[in-house]
């Protein structure tokens, strides 16, 4: 039986595909590694595919047995999301062919990939696999041919699936069944971009604090730890909103941040879930990117919004000056009344001639000019604070147009 | 985010790692810088291992196995296997002997 562990990493070399990135890269024919020892297997790579435009890569594997491929079962795994290509797609979009052309999408590659697998080896069981945007493209795969998937941090592909694919979805579900498996690190943006419709999320716990990239990596020391038997330790946890999501990213590098930013972050995330960006993210790479660039922009923001609050606490120790000198002013008073041979008119005297009065020993214009800065620098903070927000959801909004027209819709 | 660390601790740890699995492998020399392929995506380098005086181009990394993109893949090392002395040439150019 494969393992999740073997599955993760079949995920993970899936990006070895990319030519460009590796010399030589991984082609048909040739083998590699999956789980450890005891659960270790070798697998033959039988078909691949990358189409250098749209960022696409994909390849299908069978076990060797025995120093046999066994290709009664093969695995199509697809690759996720290259940053490169989105330059690439851009550059070829607006220098190149203009807004005439209309490039072939990556969920129209993964589908015809797959049925070229399965063509070319009928009555073989076929299972799918991926990490990211390739664990979104092998969900929709899977349920579109009525096959299984293991996949990690993948986003929901419930919205862009036929209603044929829904159905059986739903039937297996009500059925107890789980077609698709698709491992959801609890603190990962991408993995949770979309509810999960199709049934397909197990929620992986893992501490809050970390960096958005640690969420979703797929190596030792990123979103998924290992049992001994190969199995994803802490499966089965419960997930959080979209915003509790955002707001641990913003809270790592700023914290307190996310709580502060609680309204925007509640709008992003509902940007983020809008169907006009959900079918940029469907249609081609840029949906996926655009989430992590706006998280990171957030992050400015908050890291820039997180200065108001020693700001005001600037102000608050101006303002507690004269009410301070004040008490202990009258607690002096206080004190000295207590003697008996000092009166009343002793102590003012005293005051007086020693010009102990609270005006007499602080610029009260001063602490007034302070207290002017200090809330000028509090607006221009919170002005720069949400000047980027709005910039983010502009741009989010902008790219969703990109997305759907880049796509043809 | 969490910064990954110089090229060449990537290297030496993807050899060390590829050692734990081919314990008999005498060789290692890096071809490529290496890299994260894609957005959370492990990170891997070419490189060619020699084991038993042959050599297999890899495709390694510190926590990923070894994908085997030349020609055939070594045999499995004899167990138990005694420690072998492996020399490590990093694709700056500079070379260590790991006992």
């Amino acid at each position: 039986m494969t393992t999740a562990e073997e599955y993760l990493d079949m995920a993970n070399q899936a990006y070895a595909v990319d030519p460009l990135r590796q010399r030589p890269s991984l082609m048909v024919g040739k083998m590699f590694s999956a789980g450890t020892s005891p659960h270790e297997q070798l697998y033959q790579v039988i078909d691949t595919e990358d189409n250098p435009v749209n960022g696409f890569q994909a390849m299908a594997v069978v076990p060797v047995l025995n120093g046999v491929p066994d290709m009664s079962q093969i695995i199509v795994t697809y690759a996720g999301t290259n940053p490169d290509h989105r330059a690439d797609v851009l550059a070829d979009v607006e220098s190149v062919v203009g807004n005439q052309q209309v490039l072939g999408s990556q969920i129209d590659d993964a589908q015809r990939f797959a049925d070229s697998v399965r063509r070319a080896n009928p009555g073989a069981s076929i299972t799918t696999s991926g990490h990211s945007l390739g664990a979104f493209l092998a969900m929709l795969v899977a349920a579109e041919h009525r096959w299984k998937s293991t996949t990690f941090n993948g986003p929901d592909p419930w919205e862009k699936l036929s209603p044929e694919a829904k159905a059986w979805l739903q039937s297996e579900l009500a059925a107890g069944n789980k077609p698709l498996h698709n491992y959801v690190n609890e603190w990962d943006l991408i993995g949770n971009l979309y509810l999960d419709r199709t049934g397909a999320a197990d929620y992986v716990s893992d501490r809050p604090g970390r960096s958005a990239l640690d969420y979703h990596d797929i190596g030792k020391n990123g979103a998924f730890r290992l049992n001994p038997d190969g199995s994803i330790a802490g499966a089965g946890a419960k997930g959080h909103s979209l915003e509790d999501i955002i707001g641990n990213i913003v809270d790592t590098f700023a914290p307190g941040a996310g709580k502060a930013l609680g309204p925007g972050l509640t709008g992003l995330a509902g940007s983020l879930r809008n169907p006009t960006f959900m079918n940029g993210v469907a249609k081609n790479v840029s949906g996926l990117m655009v989430a992590v660039n706006t998280v990171s922009a957030l992050v400015l923001a908050a890291s820039i919004g997180s200065a108001v609050e020693p700001l005001l606490e600037v102000k608050r120790a101006n303002g507690r000056i004269i009410p301070r000198m004040h008490e202990g002013l009258l607690a002096a008073k206080n004190a000295a009344s207590m003697l008996p041979y000092v009166t009343t008119e002793d102590i003012e005297a005293c005051i007086e001639a020693h010009r102990l009065l609270v005006r007499q020993n602080v610029d009260e214009e001063a602490v007034a000019d302070v207290d002017r800065l200090v809330d000028e620098h509090i607006a221009k903070v919170s002005a720069i604070s949400e000047g980027i927000s709005r910039t983010v959801l502009h741009s989010l909004e902008q790219d969703a147009q990109w997305a759907s027209a880049f796509a043809g819709h | 985010m969490t910064q990954d660390p110089p090229n060449r601790q990537l290297q030496r740890e993807s050899a060390l790692a590829f050692r734990e699995r081919q314990p008999d492998v005498e060789k290692i020399l890096f071809t490529r810088e290496g890299d994260r392929p894609a957005f959370g995506a492990s990170w891997r380098v070419n490189a060619v291992a020699t084991v038993s005086g042959v050599e297999y181009q890899v495709i390694i990394g510190p926590d990923i196995g070894p994908a085997f993109v030349g020609v055939g893949v070594p045999p499995t090392a004899p167990t138990p296997f005694p420690p072998a002395t492996l020399t490590v040439v990093y694709s700056d150019g500079s070379s260590e002997v790991i006992e």
